[in-house]
């Protein structure tokens, strides 16, 4: 955690809501800039070492070729001076003349003792004065010396060495040499460094400029996109050339706007289905009393009859709700608080509790449970589960007919299988039962108190616990298997 | 308020004079001393770099008389980048003469030194002691005697080059000559450049007589822009080498007598200076064959009958 998160975090810092939907991207924050000043920089920085290094590396050859060139004058020089153990004026100045090709602009000749024997200088008149230069002195106490520089645009370089005759120094040599014309070809260089480096300058702010641009318009699109989704334009779909993460963005950005598309468009069926099934009773209800009240001489078995009804309208009202809120809370639920639930218990309670219905409709309700088949599930839930389905099988049977209810376990997937030889459901409605209100016949669900969304629930709930549930015709005969299952759970825990 | 800022004033007046008043007392009492001379010592030498000068200074403040002076330069440099030529060296006496010459007696230990060293001891005496009034030149004696092997004895402040000084623009004295407004010969004129080492002064005096004279009583020995590719003099045989651009066809006048007036402009200035006793001209490196109906292919020496009375 950074430090301005552990501020914000204690409170000394308002919390980072970033900025608020729709809000313009202030310049300096933008992708766009950011992307066009690390372009600059890294452009600047090429450009920086562009105008240094070659630069520095030409003086410094230079230097070195300077060096080279002056030592070996220097000791050209002191060899022809070295003829006899005292210099003298004349003798220097013999030997000078007959050295040709000296590129040095000075060349000084002292003695022993640092008096100037000989000095090229046609400025001024040195002859018999002493040259107290550090080069010389150094030179002198019998150490080359060569020192150059770069200054006033030209190289400046100076030479001194010894003049040894039989291990003895006799004098100095010292040579100066001012180069403007390889100063003026550097000069030069720089200078077209210098042109070069402003047209790439010139050159990376118009790709900087357009590059960014084309980066950042697929971001702009998308953006725009966001803002049209946000809008509740669910249909809209943003399209990106390219095969690069922002195409791969848009794309699932796409995905997830039709998968928005059709939550949006399942809920409002949902809710329009809602609306119309809870319409359906209240219009009933609405019809038999206004019946009630407006026959005058109504009889009274009549009227309980209506009144039977509009409680048995009441009852399905109050069972719709009911599922409604059931499935919510599903919807709702996004952390489900399980526990170790032994199956075989909860059909033994949903046996029992079913039983009557069976003996009155005359199906034969039988169920074949093996031990052991524990799940990690809500408790709650998983009795709905067994309760819709052995329901459905129940009420959607033939008289004589029969509701086999197994539990097994095969490997680590608790299976349940209720199968019944009811009245079956067609092939191509099967994978529409589990959708929300949707009956095979209406009219017999109606009559048997159906909802319609009983086997809704069974599926969400099946899932949300890491289950399925399948639906098959039986074979052999008429009737349709539903097979539920789950995870086995093969720790310890409490059953429930 | 009011009385508030009054008593502010009563108070704080005071006060800030009583803190002006320490300043300037403290001032005065830790002001620095004022410099009276100074002190030559050799630079050290570094392995890092050359300096140019092998001689500096430090500052003295100290009586300027030449015991006082002698016995700070025995003391040795306070400067860490100075170091004292005289290990264990004193002085035995010093006098000054009527001619300016201040006799610095020395112990036998200054007799060690020898060849630079000598004359690096050597000159910082004397440039410490030239400071003094009516000290014109310095002798140093060791025990009372001259060093033998030493060749000079005597040694003048102005005797000595500190460092290269080739980029110190020295000024130097030329004659030019001009052809002279009524054409009747040159006339010559007398000028100051500032040169450096880098311009060797036979280039400075013809790049000045290019650009023209000051004199009205003369004009421009040539009318048109005219460069010079070289100068070189080839001091054994007194030959100055001038090496003119293609230019030069455009500044060749047409009448034979005034291409000898630009001939001998150019050949007389550079035969006024020293060493310099014939001129050769050449174009883009080729000699001329011809110029004023003289045969200038070679060398040409210099004709001072062309030159008129001074202007």
């Amino acid at each position: 955690m950074s430090r301005r998160e552990k501020k914000r975090h204690k409170g000394e810092l308002p919390p980072d809501r970033g900025l608020p939907a729709g809000a313009r991207v202030p310049f300096w924050h933008s992708i766009r800039s950011k992307y066009a000043l690390t372009y600059l920089v890294v452009i600047a920085a090429v450009i920086c070492l562009l105008n240094t290094y070659p630069l520095l590396m030409a003086q410094n050859m230079v230097f070195k070729s300077k060096e080279t060139a002056l030592k070996s004058q220097t000791a050209a020089v002191a060899s022809a001076l070295a003829v006899s153990e005292e210099l003298t004026a004349e003798g220097a100045e013999q030997a000078m003349l007959l050295l040709e090709d000296l590129s040095a602009t000075r060349i000084l000749v002292t003695n022993e003792a640092g008096l100037v024997l000989y000095d090229s200088s046609t400025r001024e008149d040195n002859l018999y004065r002493y040259a107290m230069l550090g080069e010389i002195v150094t030179a002198l106490r019998g150490n080359d010396v060569f020192r150059s520089e770069y200054r006033d645009r030209a190289f400046r370089s100076r030479a001194a060495v010894p003049i040894v005759y039989r291990g003895q120094t006799i004098g100095a040599v010292y040579l100066y040499e001012s180069d403007a014309e390889q100063a003026q070809l550097l000069e030069e260089i720089q200078g077209n460094l210098r042109y070069i480096s402003a047209v790439i300058c010139v050159a990376a702010v118009v790709l900087c400029v357009v590059f960014s641009r084309a980066l950042t318009r697929n971001v702009d699109n998308l953006l725009a996109a966001f803002r049209q989704v946000r809008e509740g334009e669910y249909s809209y779909r943003v399209r990106l050339r390219g095969k690069d993460e922002l195409a791969m963005l848009a794309g699932e950005f796409n995905e997830l706007t039709g998968r928005l598309q059709t939550t949006e468009e399942v809920r409002r069926r949902f809710v329009s289905d809602a609306s119309h099934e809870l319409k359906t009773p209240l219009a009933s209800i609405r019809l038999l009393t206004d019946s009630i009240l407006q026959s005058e001489n109504i009889d009274m078995d009549t009227v309980r009859e209506f009144v039977s009804d509009i409680g048995e309208e009441a009852d399905r009202l109050t069972r719709i709700s009911e599922k409604l809120l059931t499935l919510t809370r599903l919807d709702a639920r996004t952390t489900v608080e399980t526990q170790r639930v032994d199956v075989a218990h909860v059909i033994q309670r949903v046996e029992h509790m079913l039983f009557p219905l069976a003996r009155a409709v005359e199906v034969r309700l039988t169920c074949h449970l093996e031990e052991g088949c524990a799940v990690l599930a809500t408790g709650d839930d998983l009795y709905q589960v067994v309760f819709n389905l052995v329901e459905n099988a129940i009420k959607y049977n033939l008289p004589g007919g029969f509701v086999d209810v197994k539990l097994c376990k095969s490997g680590d997937t608790v299976i349940l299988q209720v199968c019944d030889s009811g009245v079956g459901i067609p092939e191509d409605e099967m994978d529409k039962i589990f959708d929300r209100f949707y009956r095979v016949d209406k009219a017999r669900s109606r009559a048997a108190g159906g909802t319609g969304l009983g086997l809704s629930i069974v599926r969400q709930t099946a899932r949300q616990h890491g289950g399925e549930v399948t639906v098959a015709r039986r074979e052999g005969g008429s009737g349709t298997v539903f097979t539920v299952t789950f995870p086995a759970f093969s720790g310890e825990g409490d059953a429930q | 308020m009011k009385k508030k800022t009054r008593r502010l004033v009563l108070w704080g007046l005071p006060i800030l004079l009583a803190a002006i008043a320490a300043a300037v007392i403290l001032a005065l009492v830790l002001r620095p001393p004022q410099r009276t001379g100074l002190l030559w010592f050799a630079v050290k030498e570094s392995e890092d770099h050359i300096t140019p000068a092998a001689l500096g200074c430090e500052d003295y403040y100290g009586a300027l008389d030449a015991g006082a002076l002698l016995d700070a330069l025995m003391d040795g440099p306070r400067d860490p980048l100075l170091e004292s030529p005289f290990q264990g060296v004193h002085v035995l006496s010093w006098e000054l003469d009527q001619e300016g010459t201040m006799t610095v007696d020395l112990s036998e230990e200054y007799g060690g030194l020898s060849g630079v060293d000598l004359t690096l001891a050597d000159y910082c005496i004397t440039l410490t002691l030239s400071q003094l009034p009516g000290v014109e030149q310095v002798r140093t004696l060791v025990d009372g005697e001259e060093l033998p092997y030493r060749s000079k004895q005597v040694f003048n402040a102005e005797d000595v080059i500190f460092s290269g000084t080739e980029e110190e623009p020295v000024e130097v004295d030329v004659t030019l000559y001009f052809p002279r407004q009524d054409g009747a010969g040159l006339g010559s004129e007398g000028r100051t450049l500032t040169l450096t080492e880098d311009m060797p002064v036979t280039q400075g005096a013809l790049e000045a007589l290019l650009q023209g004279p000051e004199d009205t009583a003369l004009r421009a020995a040539v009318t048109h822009e005219l460069t010079v590719l070289a100068v070189r003099l080839d001091e054994s045989s007194g030959i100055c080498y001038v090496n003119f651009s293609t230019q030069w066809w455009d500044c060749v006048p047409e009448s034979l007598w005034e291409q000898r007036l630009m001939l001998f402009s150019i050949v007389n200035t550079l035969c006024s200076m020293d060493k310099v006793t014939q001129v050769q001209l050449l174009v883009d490196g080729a000699a001329l064959d011809a110029l004023g109906g003289l045969n200038i292919s070679g060398p040409v020496a210099p004709d001072w009958t062309l030159v008129g009375a001074a202007d």
